[in-house]
């Protein structure tokens, strides 16, 4: 109990414990799930970008040698004209050079020379035109000096041809240093996107050659090219200036706004820049798909998680609920079992329970004491084993006859039958013995022990006290009564003498009768019926025989009898029930003094279910109120106060211990002034019950 | 003689009997039980009153046993006197050989006419033999 109350109010602390550790742990649970999605879709991103990067590195590398080579072998071209065209003026053959193989024409649209006026006086096409070329960008460049570097146009739509293209030009330099025109060769930059095309760079990946002045020399979206696009608001290029030859970064572009991955790498030895750029969209797409379907993995986990722990609290909080109110009445119980053990531990009855497999739960200290049987030795029992033990401590003339023997339940009024059993021990010991029957099945026998030693020692002695003293008072009465007697008989007595003696001597007979009753009652309840000879008595014997025996008073009719045939016997000491019907019919006599016919009955009687033989006594007396009547065995009780009718007061008393002592019933009914009727019960023999019908 | 012998160890009682037995009878008196045993086998009286208990070492029944073992004495008339008033102890008297059986309080007059009755059976008889 002490343990249980503790825990009891520990338990909310506990509780509180429990749910504090398991949001803890889910509240880790969602920041580890989070974090794991964060660095898987962070190490995912990068390891996309970082292979992404590596591509478009390699595929720079490529287009940067491809546009370095491209434009070397362009030089070459360039460098080998201006050195002829000094050698040898305006006489120079550039379609004689390209046709022999000298020039090779195949990616370059036309090789040709531009004077120091600016007239385009040479090319290695068929077909030439002198034309003024003195506004070009790729003329005017080289007039004041000599900066000693190819220079590169920007893409220009021919004007005949209606072709892109980009001019490249080098200064020709006289040996003083004086102008002497410009070599022109003419690319076409569709040269630079037809190889772009085959890089593999996504739908809307790019490949372009920049110059540094941020304007595209040829430039390839998708499928697309496109020359001329102007791209110098890029950050990218003021890097350039500063002199970083290569790297990647990530940005919307500013010609389509598309965001990409760039790799750009310098051309060595020309004011160009090769650019590589997969879509960021394109790149990410299947690292963004993975990215949602792990969001999505991740928000069910932490849905599940925190359904979980939810519904763990709710249980938790449940349990804890109802394991309160389950404890409660758990206590509650316990403490009511604690108090009924208190009470059948200090009750100095003993108590005996058996559970629902009638086997002993339950011996009280009390029971221990009496039988002196060891209460723990007797746990789990059977009625038999129970029996046996008990049995062994008794003296065999009163032993426990067993459980199965005992009265039934409901009959420990006293009255009844009373299992007595004596102890073996010393000093002597008496235990009555009575049985419970539980209301529940977990209770369905109890068995009741109390000690009536000292009842019984007691009542043993008022019945020897009460014998002794009647007895003792028999030897002066016998004086009394035999000399008044005596003196009676004298014939010289006056007769105011011989009236007075009269009186004493009537008086001395009634204290006779009191006398005798008063020993029969004493020695009946002294020996409760031991010194009874019990045989098979016929009632309609019996009740013919006292009815003729029975001394009448004067000017009565002997009591009217009515009795069936058959014989009905029953087991009685006859003397008794012999003693027992004269009481009752001189009572009947005595209470009707005005006369009025007594009538003895006999028939069968159902009670409870036993047949038992009824004898009736009926008169037609003064009869009892029910005050009177509720007194009728009290010991010395006289219905009449008067004193006109004598009596010793003892005589129904009598009647009823004897009857009891025969396991029989008396009953009264009675009215004022119309008479009583006393019914005797007796139980009929099994041999002589009369069979009606 | 015909002599009756009245045994009680209370001499009211003895002298309630011997008052009006007296008148016709010579009566013998002994207040206990050996007393009473020595004057039936000196006077051998016809006729013995005895009280059942009596202090000392034979009490009313002893005597009776004693009176009816003896050759000498078995023809004795009984009358046992008692306090005792149970059906069964007059039937214990009666087993043993008592003629009567009186309860106290007695009625004197009762004892005096079975007493008459008896010794007037003896004494014709007597007379016969004689």
């Amino acid at each position: 109990m002490k343990r249980g109350m503790k825990f009891w109010s520990e338990s909310p602390n506990r509780d509180a414990r429990i749910l504090l550790i398991l949001w803890l742990t889910t509240a880790l649970l969602l920041l580890v799930t989070v974090l794991h999605v964060y660095s898987l879709e962070k190490g995912d991103r990068l390891r996309v970008l970082a292979a992404a990067d590596r591509d478009l590195s390699n595929l720079t590398r490529v287009s940067q040698e491809h546009a370095s080579r491209t434009f070397r072998s362009a030089d070459q071209v360039i460098r080998f004209v201006r050195s002829r065209y000094l050698a040898e003026g305006s006489k120079l053959n550039l379609y004689d050079l390209t046709a022999r193989g000298v020039i090779d024409s195949q990616i370059f649209n036309q090789v040709g020379v531009i004077d120091e006026k600016g007239i385009y006086i040479l090319s290695n096409l068929p077909k030439m035109e002198k034309m003024d070329l003195s506004d070009r960008d790729h003329f005017k460049e080289h007039i004041a000096r000599d900066t000693g570097e190819m220079f590169v146009s920007k893409p220009v739509l021919g004007r005949a041809s209606g072709k892109w293209s980009i001019q490249l030009s080098r200064r020709i330099s006289r040996a003083d240093g004086r102008f002497a025109g410009v070599v022109v060769v003419s690319i076409d930059p569709g040269y630079f996107t037809r190889f772009y095309a085959d890089l593999d760079l996504g739908a809307k990946g790019m490949a372009a050659l920049y110059g540094m002045d941020g304007i595209a020399r040829a430039r390839m979206v998708g499928e697309v090219a496109d020359f001329g696009a102007k791209a110098d608001k890029s950050p990218v290029f003021s890097q350039l200036e500063g002199g970083v030859q290569s790297g990647s970064y990530t940005q919307s572009s500013v010609v389509d706004g598309i965001e990409r991955l760039y790799f750009y790498r310098k051309v060595p030895g020309f004011s160009l820049v090769v650019f590589a750029g997969t879509e960021l969209r394109y790149l990410l797409a299947g690292h963004v798909a993975a990215r949602d379907a792990l969001y999505l993995q991740s928000l069910l986990l932490s849905v599940l998680i925190l359904f979980l722990a939810t519904s763990l609290t709710y249980y938790l909080q449940k349990i804890r609920k109802e394991t309160a109110s389950r404890r409660l009445a758990q206590q509650q119980n316990q403490e009511r079992t604690l108090q009924l053990s208190a009470i059948f531990s200090m009750s100095p009855d003993g108590f005996v329970s058996f559970d629902e497999s009638r086997r002993i739960k339950y011996v009280n200290p009390s029971f221990g004491r009496m039988t002196d049987l060891d209460p723990e030795g007797l746990q789990g029992l059977d009625e038999v084993d129970f029996s046996a033990r008990l049995a062994a401590q008794c003296v065999s003339g009163a032993s426990f006859k067993g459980v199965g023997k005992l009265s039934a339940p409901g009959q420990l009024d006293g009255s009844m039958d009373v299992d007595i059993i004596e102890m073996a021990a010393t000093p002597k010991r008496l235990l009555q013995v009575g049985t419970l029957q539980g209301d529940t099945a977990s209770v369905p026998l109890i068995l009741y022990f109390r000690d009536v030693t000292q009842e019984i020692e007691v009542g043993r002695m008022k019945s020897e006290f009460l014998s002794t003293a009647a007895h003792e008072l028999r030897t002066p009465m016998a004086s009394i009564y035999g000399f008044v007697e005596i003196v009676l008989a004298d014939k010289d007595l006056s007769d105011t003498h011989r009236e007075y003696l009269a009186i004493a001597y009537r008086q001395a007979q009634v204290m006779a009768h009191i006398l005798n009753d008063l020993l029969d009652l004493a020695r009946i309840e002294e020996r409760h019926g031991s010194d009874f000879r019990y045989a098979p008595v016929n009632l309609q014997d019996l009740l013919h025989s006292v009815v003729k025996a029975m001394p009448i008073p004067e000017g009565r009719d002997r009591p009217g009898l009515n009795v069936p045939v058959r014989p009905m016997v029953v087991s009685a000491d006859e003397g008794k029930l012999r003693q027992v019907m004269v009481n009752i019919l001189s009572n009947a006599y005595k209470f009707s003094p005005d006369g009025g016919s007594v009538e003895v009955a006999l028939e069968v009687q159902q009670l409870d279910g036993v047949r038992m033989a009824c004898m009736q006594v009926t008169d037609q007396g003064i009869g009892m109120s029910a005050q009177q009547m509720a007194q009728v065995f009290t010991r010395f009780y006289r219905a009449d106060a008067s004193g006109r009718i004598s009596g010793t007061g003892l005589g129904m008393s009598i009647v009823k211990e004897i009857v009891n002592l025969h396991h029989g019933q008396v009953s009264i009914a009675s009215n004022l002034g119309t008479g009583t009727r006393v019914n005797v019960l007796l139980p009929l023999t099994s041999t002589g019950t009369a069979r009606e019908g | 003689m015909n002599y009756i012998l009245i045994v009680d160890d209370h001499a009211d009682i003895r002298r309630l009997l011997s008052i009006p037995l007296g008148r016709q009878f010579d009566i013998l008196e002994a207040n206990n039980g050996t007393t009473a045993l020595e004057a039936i086998r000196r006077y051998r009286p016809k006729l013995v009153l005895l009280d059942v208990m009596m202090p000392g070492e034979l009490d009313g029944l002893q005597v009776l046993d004693a009176i009816k073992a003896d050759p000498a004495t078995w023809d004795t008339v009984v009358g046992m006197v008692t306090a005792r008033g149970q059906q069964s102890d007059s039937e214990q008297g009666r087993k043993r050989g008592a003629d009567a059986y009186f309860v106290k309080p007695f009625s004197p007059l009762q004892i005096v006419t079975w007493v008459r009755e008896h010794m007037a059976a003896d004494m014709l008889q007597a007379n016969a033999n004689a």
